[in-house]
């Protein structure tokens, strides 16, 4: 039923932006291409169901990392389309599609500086503060961290949002403040590939209607589940929410505090796929402690929970996140970024076989030289080290230290 | 018919007697530790006296590099203003506040003229799509208007002898108004100085802080 419901309101809104049509409209276009060389020490890549965190398997790889496109309309009366295509070819688990498809409305501030705004479609929810980039890249690094690269695999949202901003600068004030509130359908598995291969890291994100395989599990209690997760699907035909406060002071410093709940009831399946309750917090902040200094943050804490159809628990998990990022840009020519970070998975469930515990910490450094105003050159070492007792059933070693090393020519463009 | 001509010669000679009674005059404006203050209005309402003229002067805001270029205008009310958009994207330029609101959007290498900022005051202007763009257009009731230059002085020409309302304005002044205001009598040229009651606070500065050009709305 919300399912209609958000359809019903999505053709609305369709049909105003198409009689908006008729007015003069902009189309842009922005786009970015990574030519990526890799050298990787690991095993299999997670992207062709191994262990591996990184998107390329043990040894040299060049791949077209990225090649995304933000395709945009916009309207003179606030109204705006957009549609993000995103395409990888690698070794490892070649795709083209698309990422996002939404339309929004932006009003102007009221005279007390209130504004409202709105998105209805597929979208990913405020959450990252590193995935700032051009169809969702991010310009710190060339992979992103752990945290946000389970964003990009198995959060996406096909809901309506309204956010209400409140700009200080109409009273005198520094101080932003934006609260944002969304229902959403379509990510009922959500969870199912954190548990199964755990945190990863790379430039990767699920394409709409993408799948992605997953190490074999050894539980056959669990053999309903298909070879391939689809994250972004429907089961209980119960909408979940996401709401998130950001506070900003003018040109210094941005604290984000959030919650995600996807309301899956997790004793469905539908199709070969599990509806996994997932709920976590998040929160965040990005200060300029300095000119040209930039700290970016972020944590997450949250649970997962799939259940057999007689609701006992199969997995049942808790999870936790956090990076810590600097970064200095010399003048916009030269920057240079580390991060590091650490995460944790509990696995709560009695189920054998299916041991979904993990722990990890990871290093990244990473340096971008700009060659002119939008190729750019960059080179990163970054170095992941996890524990994970399933990789044993799987005859590897329960611990693995990972190391890669990347040389990456970035594109980037805006056009009209 | 005669009747007319004979007004014409009396009158317009008066008239222009009158219009050579004027005088070159200047406000310095200085900071309270006597340091000149540059972009500051300063603005002469005549008071017991009407000026004879109106100064229509066109004024020009630009954007450039996402920024209101100049920060601060001035003008009298009915003036046309231009906006002209040196950027290679679009700006969507609005005020929300007071009696002369108004939005449009203006396309990459655009100009948008108005000429209906038909209300005294302060228009305080923003980018509804770069949010830490922001400008100021101030209206004034009176041909003489002038923004202070680098050396704190504010000139005005052929200025009418007689008393005046000397209203000194700026966004970042921390007075009532964000302005001070005296009564001065202008009767021979000269240079009338002044210190503002407060250090100007910090500019609110027009620059995106992620030092990178291809963002989007994440």
């Amino acid at each position: 039923m919300p399912t209609k419901g958000l359809l019903r309101g999505a053709i609305a809104l369709l049909a105003v932006t198409l009689q908006q049509a008729s007015m003069a409209t902009e189309f842009t276009a922005n786009g970015i291409l990574d030519l990526r060389a890799s050298q990787v020490n690991s095993t299999d890549s997670y992207l062709k169901g191994g262990f591996g965190k990184f998107a390329y398997s043990n040894g040299s790889h060049l791949s077209i990392a990225q090649a995304g496109l933000d395709l945009g309309a916009h309207w003179d009366n606030g109204f705006a389309a957009k549609l993000v295509l995103n395409g990888w070819l690698d070794n490892e688990d070649s795709a083209l599609g698309f990422s996002e498809a939404f339309a929004s409305y932006k009003g102007l501030p009221s005279e007390n500086g209130l504004r409202w705004s709105s998105r209805l479609g597929i979208m990913y929810p405020s959450i990252s503060l590193e995935n700032t980039a051009t169809a969702w890249a991010t310009p710190y690094t060339l992979n992103a961290s752990s945290l946000n690269t389970w964003v990009g695999e198995e959060i996406r949202t096909t809901g309506i949002e309204a956010k209400l901003e409140r700009i200080g600068k109409f009273s005198g004030s520094s101080h932003n403040l934006s609260l944002s509130a969304m229902l959403f359908v379509n990510n009922d598995p959500a969870g199912a590939l954190l548990a199964w291969h755990g945190w990863t890291s790379s430039s990767r994100q699920t394409l709409y209607g993408e799948t992605r395989s997953f190490p074999e599990l050894k539980q056959p209690a669990l053999s309903d589940q298909s070879q391939r997760s689809n994250p972004f699907k429907e089961i209980d035909y119960r909408p979940g929410y996401h709401t998130n406060l950001d506070w900003s002071i003018h040109r210094t410093a941005l604290f984000r505090l959030g919650y995600y709940d996807n309301m899956a009831k997790p004793y469905l399946i539908d199709d070969g796929d599990y509806a996994w309750r997932t709920q976590f917090a998040h929160l965040g902040g990005k200060w300029r402690f300095a000119k040209q200094w930039q700290l970016v943050w972020q944590y997450m804490n949250g649970s997962t929970l799939m259940q057999s159809p007689d609701r006992v628990d199969a997995v049942n998990m808790d999870f936790a996140n956090g990076f810590v990022l600097l970064s200095r840009s010399f003048n916009k020519k030269h920057r240079v970024s580390v991060r590091a970070e650490a995460f944790r998975n509990t696995d709560l469930d009695n189920t054998p076989l299916d041991n979904n515990n993990e722990r990890g910490k990871g290093f990244t450094c990473a340096y971008q030289y700009r060659v002119n105003k939008n190729w750019f050159l960059a080179g990163e070492y970054q170095w992941l080290s996890s524990q994970r007792p399933q990789r044993v059933l799987h005859g590897l070693d329960e611990n693995s230290n990972e190391q890669l090393f990347q040389l990456a020519a970035r594109y980037f463009f805006s056009a009209l | 018919m005669s009747k007319y001509c004979f007004t014409l010669l009396v009158v317009f000679p008066c008239m222009l007697s009158q219009a050579a009674e004027t005088l070159d005059y200047a406000v310095q404006v200085n900071s309270p530790d006597n340091n000149p203050v540059q972009d500051v209005v300063v603005y002469l309402t005549p008071i017991g006296h009407q000026l004879p003229h109106i100064n229509q002067t066109a004024v020009t805001i630009g954007q450039r590099d996402k920024a209101f270029v100049p920060y601060i205008s001035v003008a009298q009310r009915g003036s046309k203003v231009d906006f002209n958009n040196d950027d290679n994207i679009t700006h969507h330029i609005y005020s929300a506040v007071g009696e002369n609101k108004f939005s449009f959007q203006i396309k990459a290498g655009e100009q948008h003229s108005k000429s209906d900022f038909n209300h005294s005051g302060v228009v305080p202007m923003g980018c509804n799509i770069h949010d830490w763009m922001g400008a100021y257009l101030l209206l004034v009731d009176t041909p003489l208007f002038n923004k202070t230059d680098s050396q704190g002085r504010a000139n005005f020409e052929q200025v009418s002898a007689g008393d005046y309302q000397l209203t000194v304005w700026h966004p970042e002044l921390k007075t009532a108004d964000k302005q001070i205001s005296q009564t001065i009598s202008i009767h021979q040229t000269g240079t009338h100085a002044l210190n503002l009651p407060h250090a100007l606070e910090a500019e609110f500065e027009q620059q995106n802080p992620d030092d990178f050009d291809f963002l989007s709305d994440y």
